[in-house]
């Protein structure tokens, strides 16, 4: 456990220490939702969907950011390398990743519940809150999957730029600037086939309380089978080209 | 039991061999220099023993386990060989971090004292020089308490007095019973630090055996005169080379006995001795022309 800790302190060190890096993750759902999710929708359900909407776009902000480009630099990083020298399993180091993945994520999602708090039309309720809380933290699975999967696929240099080609994108068509209802019909359809739309689905289910469509429970766990299955082959990929 | 072994050992990537059943030991309390040139397969085997590359074939050992496995790992240390770290940390939270992977690791004082520290420990190393990123590297590499150490350049960038400290530090850490690997391109600090020599080229081993084997094997001085009538005995026994005449042997005292026995004047006489350098440049020169006779015979034979 100590030597697990020693890896969470260092990613907390290292993130914490490069604004350049939290600042956009953590602020700018919460910063989106304030000029764009708040105002566009109208009071009640559609209010409280935006909230899910945003929360969902900060998760999946930190998996691209934090894994993808993380982890894109940290295989061209000499210390990385250094690192597997230590008397650790690797995957010390990958949990505690992924634990600092996480709370960041939580807080990114907090983020926007404060200020859906002083913009929002409709705030969620403690319950509803919760429920949005622990389904963004379901939906971190997938995301931090293609998180990873990018960040073993993109060069150092070629992540940040593919982070920002794949994000933005994903995240309209999905719907979680502008709900799929009022996109226009080509994009709504395209939309119903993006795991941003699925992750989506789930947390406004979530602030809704009723269950997600099936067909989008069976599309997240089929593109959660298919980030594992990608990220195996990369990951495995990866080792034989540096470690071989 | 040996602290580290490569028991015919090679290595491919796809077509290229990097190294060819190579052969290796470490014994506790060794200093082994591996030498060689650019491409040699140097950095393969280290990077082998330090668990990070595995063998096409043989088997690489570290106190007869399997490198890699975090109870090896703990018995050794390694220097980064690349000093580029996580600019914004600053070296204590790099050793707090590294002691806490090992069960009785050395002290942050003690690492202080020891790589001379005291002025950098709480800085954020993104300002760090080369030189003091490389202290920060030999006390990272040194932080567990190792038995065995790897040390790939390990004082690239260091001023002088900067390498002469640490040759103090690693004949230390070999007297005490520690063993280490070095890799260098400085001739001095492997003469002051490894007491074996293994030299690698195109991933074989060409050269195995301890500094004064090797030194003697291809002289030990050098010795020089200058004369204007040169009798038989300095005629047949040195060279002349830029106005001197010059002899390289392991008995320059029986050398000089003859010559003031063979009543020859000479004056400037001079002994030098040779450094490990010049006698390993020998080494492979005679190598070389081995090598071409071997062909130039074959080819006749033909």
């Amino acid at each position: 456990m100590t030597i697990f800790f020693a890896h969470v302190k260092l990613q907390f060190q290292r993130l914490l220490r490069n604004p350049g890096f939290w600042a956009p993750t953590l602020l700018f759902p919460a910063m989106f939702y304030s000029f764009f999710g708040a105002s566009m929708s109208p009071a009640g359900l559609y209010s409280q969907m935006a909230i899910a909407s945003f929360s969902v776009y900060g998760v999946v902000g930190i998996a691209f950011y934090q894994f993808g480009v993380g982890i894109a630099q940290d295989r061209e990083d000499p210390f990385d390398a250094w690192m597997r020298t230590l008397p650790a399993s690797v995957m010390s180091n990958a949990l505690a990743q992924m634990l600092v993945a996480v709370l960041f994520a939580i807080t990114a999602v907090l983020l926007v519940f404060v200020a859906s708090y002083f913009f929002g039309k409709t705030p969620l309720t403690t319950e509803q809150s919760l429920r949005l809380l622990l389904v963004c933290a379901l939906i971190s699975i997938p995301a931090s999957l293609f998180g990873i999967a990018l960040g073993y696929a993109a060069s150092a240099k070629a992540a940040p730029a593919l982070a920002n080609l794949i994000y933005l994108p994903l995240a309209f068509l999905g719907g979680l600037w502008m709900h799929p209802s009022i996109l226009p019909k080509i994009i709504g359809e395209i939309s119903v086939w993006t795991p941003t739309r699925h992750m989506a689905e789930f947390a406004w289910s979530s602030v809704a309380n009723v269950m997600p469509d099936m067909n989008f429970i069976l599309g997240l766990g089929a593109y959660t089978l298919v980030f594992i299955a990608l990220v195996m082959w990369l990951v495995d990929r990866d080792r034989k080209k540096r470690f071989g | 039991m040996n602290v580290a072994s490569f028991t015919n050992v090679s290595k491919n990537f796809g077509k290229i061999s990097a190294l060819k059943n190579l052969n290796l030991e470490v014994k506790k309390g060794q200093a082994v220099a591996l030498l060689g040139p650019n491409g040699a397969g140097k950095s393969t085997a280290l990077s082998m023993l330090q668990g990070l590359r595995q063998p096409t074939s043989g088997k690489v050992e570290l106190f007869g386990g399997t490198p890699g496995t975090p109870s090896v790992m703990k018995r050794i240390g390694v220097t980064p060989q690349s000093t580029d770290f996580p600019p914004q940390l600053t070296p204590r939270e790099l050793l707090q971090f590294t002691t806490a992977h090992y069960d009785t690791p050395r002290t942050i004082d003690q690492l202080i004292e020891t790589f001379d520290l005291r002025e950098l420990i709480d800085r954020r190393v993104e300002g760090f020089s080369g030189g003091e990123r490389r202290r920060v590297a030999l006390a990272l590499c040194f932080a567990g308490n190792p038995e065995l150490v790897i040390l790939d350049e390990p004082t690239t960038g260091l001023d002088a007095k900067g390498q002469k400290d640490f040759s103090i530090i690693a004949n230390q850490f070999v007297a005490d019973g520690g063993s280490l690997i070095l890799t260098s391109h400085y001739w001095l600090e492997i003469e002051n630090i490894a007491n074996h020599i293994v030299m690698i080229d195109n991933g074989i081993t060409v050269m195995d055996g301890t500094i004064s084997d090797i030194k003697s094997a291809f002289g030990l001085n050098h010795i020089s005169l200058t004369t204007d009538k040169p009798g038989a005995y300095i005629r047949e026994n040195f060279t002349m080379e830029n106005g001197e005449w010059n002899m390289v042997t392991n008995s320059s005292d029986d050398i000089i006995r003859e010559l003031v026995n063979a009543n020859e004047p000479f004056s400037n006489l001079k002994v030098t001795p040779r450094d490990l350098e010049e006698a390993i440049a020998i080494y492979r020169q005679s190598e070389i022309s081995n090598s071409i006779s071997a062909n130039t015979t074959s080819k006749g034979a033909k």
